[in-house]
């Protein structure tokens, strides 16, 4: 009855009222996972406290000098506008990460739902709903999003949404195969054994023990999303002038990059540091939450 | 007294395959017959085992019961009440009754939920909301013998037999009349499944629930049932008291299970009924009685024909289906005295 | 019926001789001491069962013994001579070429002990690649094995794959694998626990019948006190990792010892005739392998612990001829320490 595996192993983190802090604990342990909490932190608290550090309206073309180096006044020197780079960089992050919030957190949305009713429902709404993940699916990526974005025009919001459906579902299917795994589970047919409704089923008892992995993964795809997004900016298929973004000045960078290399690395390097951070504590929350990846022993 | 489950001639049966393929292979009936025509009853505070090797057909009776499968025919009635056909609202009602226990002591208990919480869920489900729950976990675990801080536990940090015990307090949480118990004790310790039966035996006495334990443990069957049935293929070969079958057994499968049960002493002298080879599957059933492959007893009548129940002369609780039912023990010594008077 | 010719008197060297094995796993809250002074013999051409509730370290002895341990175990001390020769201080090499030749093992799941995307013919004939054979002599031994094993219609079957046998008959299938090399020690893990009760006993008979018949040894780990009773030749007991008990099986069955070996047996429904509703029970619970532990492993649920129990580890006890025990009231007997 002893089997080998079961003896010395750790059950599985879960969900214990003191979970919060064994997870900040196993965080501290873990010194990538550290530097990428950092790095989001600043990231993140720059952007939502941009308006109280930038130096100057973003936009603001100033009549002064342009594609000047940093100075005292202008710390990170002026863009090809005139405009204040060290401002725009900051302000720039804004628009990563709200197209990377929006997009996986609609995609994790409807992914869940979809991916439950799929798991969960009959099998010829599985089978209806796997053609049309596998549809979606089945679109090259980059011609998908050529493809909105010339319907709609380049913006924000066609680039949310191209990222939205194309992300969606992989995680659908992820929360699907979960659910089958655990639809049949003795607990599940404890519960139905009980009366209680799908819904109850679906909410109290499918829901928190597909949510985790769906998270870990959502949170290993924010790089992704970033870098696609500057990457759509700077092509100019993203965001539209004058509105600051990473991958806008990044562009405008480019463009004077033998004048003034500075702003190469104003548009380049937040869009590092945010990937990495993210990948760091994206793996991070992998390693600590999923027993199969933990490596405790 | 009153059954307060009756089961008549009940069927369940599951698909093979597609209609689609059904179609393509040109398979008439892509279906197997899982349970097979299957009758009994349970009476207030009695304990029914339904016995079997696995693929019997036992566990899908009991899930049946609890509708979580579908009936082919027949009739499941609680309490006079026919079950097959309630649409899920109105079943709701007589699953407050009527509570099962499955086999894996902790995979049966949602993961992420406290014990307390799993022991009122059932006061959740079925809206009893004027009860403080703390107090209920609290009467609850002190039924089943566990300390009242294991409320604040979850599931993974309970051994096995505890877990065992938190299944028995929920499924006694809303004062039923039946407990349907598919292997209690799998998974456990012997020293811990005699701790869950004597639980059991202590509860089924002070509130006199009936018990339909579904189990391979001739053990377990002996020392908790009243009555039995055992099973083979989806049929139930033999039912009678508990202490007619392991005495008398008349079906030639039930002495082979009996007598497959190895006893812990290196001297006991077994007259081992041994029976070749392995249940058939599903998908072709045998005809006639669908023990004669295996059967040593078998003729050719066996072959041909499905045999009728038939029940013991001074016993009508206890019957079988076989056309040559093995001897009661008396009357093989009678035969055997005659013999040597002779 | 059975057992009617005494058991062979003990070789000068058993076949596998445990001593003193201790083992470690490493776990986030510390080390777990899975077994403690473990000393078991195998004699030669016996089969010996280990039984013990989950959590005492039988299978954790199998696997050691078989040298399948992961990361996470440490052997701290003892030793594991097999044909005279120390298993733990061999070469990696050295040890696989005894593995699958000279050692085999058969697992609870014969699911997962065949590779389920090969057939049985290809695994048969690679399990005797310790043998200077051709092809097709190979294959022909393969198939005398199965017959041998019970398979119906061999000659045919060997080509299908671990799937389209039955539970039984894959647990048939991988007897014949494990034997097929002629092992002088055969590890049975639990083998009839995941069987239906007439296939254990058929499965115990045809373990039975193919021991006498190629003479091996079996080290058989069992929580089945039925199965042990009827098929081995000496027990032994563990308890939280340790061996209580041990000895030739009449004595263990009839006169056991330790207080936990009795214990056992009397919880056991089977060994009950008369029927109850109170079945008998040990009280309280296993102890937690973590850290050392002061005196009897088993005292904190013993009926009879006295103060000794709580202080000073018991060493063995000879109750009989060929029967030891781990328990200071043997002591107290009059029994004379080994």
């Amino acid at each position: 009855m002893t089997s080998i595996d079961t003896i010395g192993t750790e059950a599985p983190a879960r969900h214990n009222p003191g979970a919060v802090g064994a997870f900040l604990r196993q965080l501290l342990k873990n010194r990538l996972g550290m530097l990428g909490a950092v790095l989001v932190l600043v990231v993140v608290a720059s952007a939502i406290f941009g308006p109280l550090i930038i130096t100057h309206d973003p936009i603001r073309i100033m009549i002064g000098p342009r594609l000047a180096g940093p100075s005292e006044n202008f710390l990170l020197g002026t863009d090809q506008l005139g405009r204040d780079t060290f401002s725009r960089t900051i302000m720039g992050g804004r628009i990563p990460l709200l197209v990377a919030f929006a997009s996986l957190g609609s995609s994790l949305v409807v992914g869940l739902v979809l991916g439950l009713i799929a798991g969960f429902g009959p099998r010829w709404l599985d089978n209806l709903l796997l053609l049309f993940f596998d549809t979606i699916r089945s679109f090259p990526g980059i011609i998908f999003a050529l493809a909105i974005i010339a319907l709609l025009g380049p913006s924000m919001s066609s680039v949310i949404l191209v990222i939205a459906v194309t992300s969606m579902p992989i995680y659908a299917r992820v929360v699907r195969t979960q659910t089958q795994a655990l639809r049949n589970s003795d607990y599940i047919d404890a519960e139905r054994s009980m009366g209680a409704s799908m819904t109850r089923i679906l909410a109290v008892h499918m829901l928190p023990n597909v949510i985790g992995p769906l998270v870990i993964l959502v949170s290993m795809d924010v790089p992704a999303v970033i870098a696609v997004q500057a990457g759509l900016s700077f092509l100019g298929m993203g965001v539209q002038p004058p509105t600051p973004d990473w991958g806008a000045i990044l562009n405008d960078g480019y463009s004077y990059i033998n004048q003034t290399p500075w702003l190469v690395f104003a548009g380049g390097i937040p869009i590092v540091v945010a990937t990495l951070g993210f990948t760091f504590l994206g793996e991070a929350l992998r390693d600590i939450f999923d027993p199969k990846l933990r490596k405790d022993l | 007294m009153s059954a307060v489950l009756s089961v008549e001639d009940l069927r369940v049966r599951f698909r093979t395959m597609g209609s689609l393929k059904a179609l393509t292979t040109g398979t008439a009936d892509p279906f197997i017959d899982a349970v097979c025509g299957v009758s009994f009853e349970i009476r207030k505070g009695e304990t029914l085992a339904l016995v079997g090797e696995s693929g019997s057909g036992k566990s899908t009776i009991a899930r049946t019961i609890i509708g979580l499968q579908p009936a082919f025919g027949g009739s499941v009635s609680f309490d006079g009440q026919e079950l097959i056909g309630l649409k899920a609202a109105e079943r709701k009602s007589y699953l407050r009754r009527m509570t099962m226990m499955f086999q894996d002591p902790v995979g049966s208990l949602s993961p992420r939920m406290t014990v307390q919480s799993l022991l009122t869920e059932p006061f959740r489900i079925h809206g009893v909301s004027n009860r403080d729950p703390g107090a209920e976990a609290e009467r609850l675990l002190r039924m089943v013998g566990l300390p009242a801080d294991f409320g604040r536990r979850y599931p993974h940090q309970l051994s096995g037999g505890q877990a065992r015990r938190v299944g028995v307090a929920r499924a006694l949480a809303l004062n039923p009349d039946l407990i349907i118990a598919d292997e209690p004790t799998a998974g456990l310790d012997v020293s811990v499944q005699g701790e869950v039966l004597n639980l059991l035996a202590r509860l089924q006495d002070e509130l006199g629930i009936a018990i339909l334990i579904i189990t391979h443990n001739l053990n377990v069957v002996r020392h908790m049932a009243d009555r039995m049935a055992i099973m083979y293929l989806g049929r139930v070969v033999e039912i009678g008291s508990t202490e007619s079958i392991f005495d008398h057994p008349r079906h030639p499968y039930t002495e082979a299970l009996l007598s497959a049960n190895p006893v812990p002493d290196p001297d006991a002298v077994l007259n081992r009924i041994e029976i070749k080879g392995e249940v058939p599957s599903m998908l072709r059933r045998p005809t006639g009685c669908e023990f004669h492959t295996r059967c040593q007893y078998a003729q050719d009548i066996c072959r041909r024909v499905f045999p009728a129940p038939s029940a013991n002369p001074d016993d009508a609780g206890h019957s079988f289906r076989c056309h040559f039912p093995l001897q009661q023990k008396s009357q093989q010594a009678a035969d055997s005295a005659a013999a040597i008077s002779r | 019926m059975r057992r009617e010719d005494p058991t062979p008197p003990m070789s000068a060297h058993p076949l596998l001789e445990v001593r003193n094995l201790n083992l470690d796993f490493g776990s986030p809250r510390g080390r777990v001491h899975a077994l403690r002074n473990v000393s078991l013999d195998v004699p030669t051409g016996q089969i010996v069962g280990i039984v013990g509730e989950s959590g005492s370290g039988k299978s954790t002895l199998a696997y050691t013994v078989m040298g399948l341990l992961p990361e996470n175990a440490q052997v701290t001390a003892g030793s594991i001579v097999f044909e005279r020769r120390d298993l733990l201080t061999l070469t990696a090499q050295a040890r696989r070429s005894l593995m699958g030749d000279r050692l085999s093992m058969i697992f609870q799941d014969p699911m997962t002990a065949l590779n389920p995307v090969r057939t049985i013919e290809s695994q048969m004939i690679d399990i005797q690649h310790h043998e200077q054979r051709g092809r097709s002599e190979k294959r022909a031994r393969a198939i005398d094995m199965l017959k041998r094993v019970g398979i119906p219609d061999p000659q045919s079957r060997i080509g299908n794959y671990p799937h389209q046998f039955s539970g039984g008959m894959r647990q048939r299938i991988c007897i014949a694998m494990a034997l097929l090399v002629r092992p002088s020690l055969l590890i049975a893990d639990e083998p009839t626990t995941a069987l239906d009760a007439t296939l254990e006993v058929q499965i115990i008979h045809l373990l039975k019948d193919l021991q006498r018949e190629i003479g091996c040894s079996i080290l058989f780990v069992s929580h089945h006190l039925g199965v042990v009773a009827e098929l081995c030749d000496r027990v032994a007991v563990m308890y939280a990792g340790e061996v209580v008990e041990q000895g030739a099986v009449r004595d263990i069955f009839h006169t056991p010892g330790h207080p936990y070996t009795r214990a056992l047996l009397e919880c056991d429904p089977g060994r009950i005739k008369q029927r109850t509703r109170n079945l008998p029970t040990i009280p309280g619970e296993v102890p937690s392998m973590l850290g050392s532990k002061k005196g009897c492993i088993f005292h904190p649920r013993c009926p009879h612990a006295f103060d000794r129990c709580v202080y000073e580890t018991p060493g063995e006890y000879r109750v009989a001829a060929d029967q030891v025990a781990r328990c200071h009231l043997l002591d107290r007997a009059g029994m004379v320490a080994t």
